[in-house]
């Protein structure tokens, strides 16, 4: 049913060039109240870019200098080339004076008063303007009667559907990959995803079916292009046919998504459900249960009369719990679907179904497989973004209750990363650490991971009064057995930034011994950092056993010696390295030594093999006791542990520990193995314009 | 890739002895609409290519990319011209070339490699109608303006055939440097000068009038090396030229344009060139150049300008890598 026409009145101006003059202008437009400076302006500020493709529709608005609330005009401009297609005014020549094709744009607009009450659409108005051949002279405003195309309801386009949420976090929308559609097509999308939204935000609203994708600097809120635009802000790009790819960024406009999709979607099921149904006895009720249930599967329409009577063999089937019986299963599977079409309410649903699964009975360990494997398939580790983030933090924790078990340990954790970054390449985002929190980390490891992602700065803090000390610590880092190297990075600077912030609050003595007793983690550290990083670790594990005010000389000469070569580990490169940068050179041949000594010493070599190696290695004796000298007092806090200050050595001699930069510095980062050395950093002679990370070349 | 001998290698050198760097100067393009602008960066890849310096180019940017192969393939296998432009299109493309470079790496010990120079050019190519006084008001322009005032060179063709028909070129550049000079004037230390390089270009050297000019004025030189024999005009030249087509200017006040310019800019930063983007028309028989017959473009009967044979480039990629070499040392 078609309603009945509106008259308009349209006021128009013709913009293109004349032969005579090469220049764009206002060829003639409308005496009614907007001026031909009016039209120039307007049409100036939404150029597309020279097209090769046209005809093409802009729209737009027009607000007259005295702001009279609904005083404004709707504007629909078509783009159009004399030499293909319709021509739209009459008496215009081909080309310009330099032979280039001219494009012409008629402009059209509406008061904005006389379109809204009836909810004209952009399509109403292009059918009617369309049709328009503009003179070449000014003349009088056009009459016209625009056909609503009747009382409609929305077209259900899940790219619409997407694309109307996103307008209203006001960053512009650019629709890639629809260079196969007609204007038309395009037209009607932008009216779509206009019907998705309040009618009065036509009066501000600005879009094109086609823009040049280097024309940066247009206006547009929704377009169609080639590529993405290159601009300081970027657009949010959107792909044609591809709806599922869309993101919604903001959670108010994730809302709104929800909103429409728990209104629409209903209203578009309807046309799914298109078997034959008969009205009758108690259709109502049967026609409610039949949209229930077909919102719970839709991938298969019910029928509405009852199944024919069903094949007695297969019965006897039904009753037997099938594989996919197991509702936790199958609510899962909705879950994930649910989740895929952004529906709030039905998520909601689902999790409190699953708590009520959960309560009421223990899971076991085939099912918890099943259920993360299912999980990982489907993503929902990851797909709450869109939800509120306390109904996203519960969705994961009953998750995570499901398919790893309460609390989770390092395993699980490690098993939630994999899935993760399987489905999507990432690593554990927030929420789902929140949910992690919350549940309760199984073990350290986990809970160190979880809080240095989550809340870094409180960690520290947390750490000490919860009894997880220093030792434990380090004897966690001794254990090794990393499921990713990156985890024991993580543990490791945490530690090592605990025994810093911590220093003077524990016992020297302890440290020494739980250090000296995991050979200063030496070993353990090559799984987990670059050599630079060993060394950095280690010497700020040595910092932490001696500090540097308590043993200004340096480690003594027993020390070293109980540490390179009287570890239960073999030492490494870096444990030497980081050894040399606290003593005085006078010290390092010694260190050396000891470093032989303990790295062949510690080879597991059968008898034959040792044979007479001892003779050929270097003599590490326990040093007889260091004389006495009874006129220099001992170091605070040193009393009677090993290395205690020998000969006082001219600070300058010693590396000091502290003068390698903190672990944040960008040095650390893990990269290629290339060299870091100080005097590497020399500047080439480039000139000023060059970029800073002109050198960077990793 | 090793890592022994301490300080060998110098940060951001790797072991193969190369090294980029890049850069990422803006230019604008100014000059009347139908001057020839964005016909001279369609011709920027094939004149490349065409040049024995071996630059490349190529671009991140999908939208750049995707135009500069649609603007090379229209003029060089549709010869067709491109559409006339509306608004401001920015390009972003990268130049890129390799050069031999000698450095000490030691006290005594030097070393030479082979460094990839990359230039990221942004180049904005505004419809010439921006520097119509009508247009003052406008979005776009006030746009072109801070792009302008933004870049580091600028590349202004002047179109002499127009100059002769309409002679506006000095209004028009008069009110746009006037309005860029606003928008620099806010700059502490702003001293009254513009300090962009400016590569002005006397466009369309195939026309038969700019050709029969530069003939009778005995600016014409050959290089002996061109197969086809074309002429050019050196850039010791070029100013002189365009003030002589200047005198014909339909308005009288073509011939102040470089006087303008000489005097908002710092002279030292401006150079002349006379360009042709399609070059002269190659004689089918003969394979070279035709005295008699230089144009390379014809109008078919709608009034259509096509370009009649193979395109090729007059002085296109001097003037860009002119500005690059100026920005590069002068920043
Ligand atoms: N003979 C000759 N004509 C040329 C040359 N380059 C351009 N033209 C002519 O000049 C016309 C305009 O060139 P464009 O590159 O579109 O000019 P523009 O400066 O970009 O113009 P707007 O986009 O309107 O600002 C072309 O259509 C050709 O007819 C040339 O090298 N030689
Ligand atoms: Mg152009």
């Amino acid at each position: 049913m078609t309603a009945t026409p509106i008259p308009v009145r349209a006021q128009w101006a013709l913009h293109g060039k004349v032969l005579d003059d090469e220049g764009y202008q206002v060829i003639a437009c409308s005496t009614g109240d907007l001026s031909k400076a009016n039209f120039t302006d307007a049409l100036g500020r939404f150029a597309l870019g020279a097209l090769d493709t046209l005809p093409q529709v802009s729209l737009s608005y027009l607000q007259p200098a005295a702001r009279v609330s609904g005083g404004g005009y709707l504007a629909l401009a078509i783009h159009w080339s004399p030499g293909n297609g319709k021509r739209h005014a009459a008496g215009v020549g081909h080309v310009d004076n330099q032979g280039r094709p001219t494009t012409f744009t008629s402009y059209f607009c509406a008061p904005y008063a006389s379109l809204a009450p009836r909810c004209l659409t952009y399509l109403d108005m292009y059918q009617a303007f369309g049709d328009v051949t503009l003179p070449t002279r000014d003349g009088p405003p056009l009459d016209l009667l625009l056909a609503p195309a009747g009382q409609r309801a929305p077209g259900i386009d899940a790219l619409a559907m997407r694309v109307a949420p996103l307008l209203l976090t006001g960053v512009p929308v650019c629709v890639l990959g629809a260079e196969e559609t007609g204007v038309d097509e395009r037209l009607r999308f932008i009216d779509t995803v206009m019907a998705l939204l309040p009618y009065g935000f036509r009066a501000r609203m600005t879009a094109a079916t086609w823009t040049r994708a280097t024309n940066r600097n247009h206006r547009f809120r929704l377009f169609f292009s080639s590529e993405p635009r290159a601009a300081d802000k970027p657009d949010e790009v959107v792909h044609w046919g591809e709806p599922e790819r869309v993101k919604i960024p903001s959670k108010a406009a994730r809302a709104y998504y929800g909103w429409l999709n728990d209104k629409f979607k209903p209203l578009a099921s309807l046309t799914q459900l298109n078997r034959e149904y008969g009205f009758g006895d108690a259709a109502d009720t049967r026609t409610l249960d039949l949209v229930l249930r077909f919102s719970r599967s839709p991938q298969e329409p019910p029928a509405l009369e009852p199944p024919p009577p069903a094949d007695p063999a297969r019965t006897t089937d039904r009753a037997r719990p099938a594989q996919g019986a197991d509702p936790v299963t199958r609510i899962l599977v909705e879950c994930a679907e649910h989740a895929r079409t952004l529906s709030v309410n039905l998520v909601r649903q689902d999790i409190s179904d699953l708590q009520a699964r959960l309560k009421s009975g223990q899971v076991d360990d085939r099912h918890r497989e099943r259920y993360r494997r299912l999980i990982t398939q489907s993503g929902l580790l990851s797909s709450g973004s869109w939800l509120q983030r306390n109904n996203e933090v519960r969705l994961y924790e009953t998750l995570l209750a499901l398919a790893f078990g309460l609390p989770v340990g390092y395993p699980a954790f490690c098993q939630i990363e994999d899935s993760l970054a399987g489905a999507s390449g990432q690593g554990v985002h927030q929420a789902l650490l929140a949910a992690i929190a919350r549940v309760g980390p199984g073990d350290l490891r986990t809970r160190i991971l979880v809080a240095a992602e989550l809340e870094p700065r409180k960690l520290l803090k947390s750490l000490g009064s919860s009894g997880a000390d220093g030792h434990a610590l380090i004897r966690e880092l001794a254990l090794g057995g990393w499921h990713r190297r990156q985890h024991g990075r993580t543990f490791c600077d945490v530690t090592l930034g605990y025994l810093r912030e911590r220093q003077g609050r524990y016992s020297i003595a302890e440290v020494q011994r739980v250090l000296l007793r995991c050979g200063y983690l030496a070993q353990p550290l090559r799984d987990i950092g670059s050599e630079q990083y060993q060394v950095h670790a280690i010497a700020q594990l040595l910092v932490a056993a001696f500090p540097l005010d308590a043993y200004p000389a340096g480690l003594d000469k027993t020390v070293v010696n109980a540490i390179l070569a009287s570890a239960p580990d073999a030492p490494t490169q870096a444990l030497l390295a980081a050894i040399l940068r606290r003593i005085p050179v006078s010290e390092a041949r010694g260190a050396w030594e000891a470093f032989v000594y303990g790295s062949v010493a510690r080879m597991n070599l059968d008898d034959e093999t040792h044979g007479d190696l001892w003779l050929r290695l270097p003599s590490i004796e326990p040093e007889p006791p260091a004389a006495a000298q009874p006129d220099e007092p001992a170091a605070p806090g040193a009393t009677g542990a090993p290395g205690a200050p020998t000969q006082p050595v001219p600070a300058m001699e010693l590396l000091a520990a502290e003068a390698m930069p903190p672990e944040q510095d960008p040095r650390w980062q893990e990269r290629p193995k290339q060299p870091w050395f100080p005097w590497s950093g020399s500047e080439l002679d480039v000139p000023p314009w060059v970029n800073p990370g002109a050198h960077d070349l990793s | 890739m090793a890592t022994t001998g301490m300080g060998s290698a110098k940060a951001g050198v790797p072991d193969d002895g190369k090294r980029t760097y890049r850069s990422e100067p803006g230019i604008a393009m100014l000059g009347a609409t139908g001057a020839g602008k964005t016909t001279f960066l369609g011709a920027l890849q094939i004149a490349l290519l065409q040049d024995e310096r071996g630059w490349t180019i190529w671009s991140k940017d999908p939208a750049s990319r995707r135009e500069m192969i649609k603007m090379n393939t229209a003029l060089t296998s549709e010869g067709e011209f491109p559409l006339p432009s509306t608004g401001i299109d920015t390009f972003d493309w990268i130049l890129g070339s390799r050069r031999e470079r000698t450095e000490r790496t030691g006290r005594l010990r030097s070393r030479s490699f082979e460094e990839s120079v990359q230039v990221t050019l942004k180049l904005t190519d505004a419809s010439g109608e921006l520097a119509r006084s009508d247009q003052m008001d406008l979005d776009d322009r006030r746009q072109l303006v801070e792009q302008v005032a933004g870049s580091q060179g600028i590349l202004y063709m002047f179109d002499p055939i127009r100059e002769f028909n309409r002679g506006d070129a000095y209004d028009k550049l008069f009110g746009l440097l006037m309005d860029i000079i606003a928008t620099e004037a806010e700059h502490p230390g702003f001293d009254g000068r513009l300090g962009h390089h400016v590569a002005v270009c006397v466009t369309k050297f195939d026309e038969p009038r700019i050709y029969k000019t530069a003939e009778s004025l005995r600016m014409l030189v050959w290089d002996s090396h061109d197969a086809a024999g074309f002429p050019r005009v050196h850039d010791s030249d070029a100013r002189d030229l365009m003030h002589r087509l200047c005198r014909l200017s339909r308005s009288g006040t073509g011939q102040a344009v470089p006087q303008l310019l000489e005097r908002y800019f710092y002279p030292d930063r401006i150079k002349y060139f006379v360009t042709s983007s399609v070059g002269f028309m190659v004689s089918e028989r003969t394979q070279r150049f035709d005295p008699q017959d230089t144009e390379n473009v014809y109008r078919i009967e709608s009034g259509e300008a096509l370009i009649r044979g193979p395109v090729n480039p007059i002085n296109v990629v001097e003037p860009v890598l002119w500005l690059v070499e100026q920005m590069a040392l002068n920043g």
